[in-house]
């Protein structure tokens, strides 16, 4: 039971990191942006998160799907990957969302155009160039 | 100082670095159109699992210091995380890649 959601995040994460593996959407795009992005955003969701438990708006339930680790006063174990989930979890979306939407990689692409099975260039000139 | 400043505060932050962002890298409507889209997204998925934190205990919130508005168990304050994060973190994305010089392909 206490491991729930802690296995939850993690779960998601591996999830992720499969999906970043495949696409090749941040880490494996850009790997030192990509991790300096995410320290970034770890390090602001984590002043953020320290802030408002200094100001008491918030701090941890009691609940059993907890390991109950805590690294700080009200700030769990889990908090930190779930700040790590969030952060990795809008550069992924946003990565995804620009291959469904129909997105050439752009200038970052990191080889990402030509590696791309459903490269959209080829096909249309092949189709085009039939007699 | 309430849960709703402090989001506010954190919020602004984003939104200066995204505007940054998107004057120093020249990010057009197809970035903030996806970015947008990344968001929207971010939002429908903090309204389902953010109720399903809540309820499970995960954490608690002092009531005095919100500003009472939910969305289920969820304190509309707490929507201020996937909107941050979705504009942060793109953006930081696009500062920190180097512009390509003008012998790389454009």
């Amino acid at each position: 039971m206490a491991v729930i959601y802690l296995a939850s995040l993690l779960a998601g994460l591996g999830c992720m990191v499969l999906l970043d593996h495949r696409f090749r959407l941040v880490l494996w795009r850009a790997p030192r942006v990509g991790a300096a992005t995410l320290g970034i955003g770890l390090a602001t969701f984590l002043a953020w998160d320290l802030a408002a438990i200094a100001a008491r708006h918030y701090g941890a339930g009691q609940s059993a799907a907890m390991t109950g680790i805590m690294l700080a006063p009200e700030l769990p174990l889990e908090e930190i990957l779930f700040i790590t989930f969030l952060c990795y979890l809008a550069l992924v979306l946003r990565g995804l969302l620009e291959l469904v939407l129909g997105g050439h990689a752009g200038r970052r692409g990191v080889g990402q155009v030509s590696e791309r099975p459903e490269g959209t260039g080829r096909p249309r000139q092949a189709a085009g160039g039939r007699p | 100082m309430t849960y709703l400043s402090l989001a506010l505060v954190f919020l602004a932050l984003a939104v200066v670095v995204a505007v940054v962002a998107s004057w120093r890298r020249r990010l057009g409507l197809r970035w903030w159109a996806i970015t947008t889209s990344m968001i929207l997204v971010l939002l429908v998925l903090t309204a389902v699992f953010d109720n399903v934190m809540v309820a499970a205990d995960l954490f608690r919130y002092n009531e005095e210091l919100l500003t009472g508005w939910r969305l289920g168990l969820v304190p509309v304050e707490d929507f201020a995380w996937p909107v941050a994060a979705g504009l942060l973190l793109p953006s930081v994305w696009e500062l920190l890649h180097p512009v390509p010089g003008p012998r790389e392909r454009s």
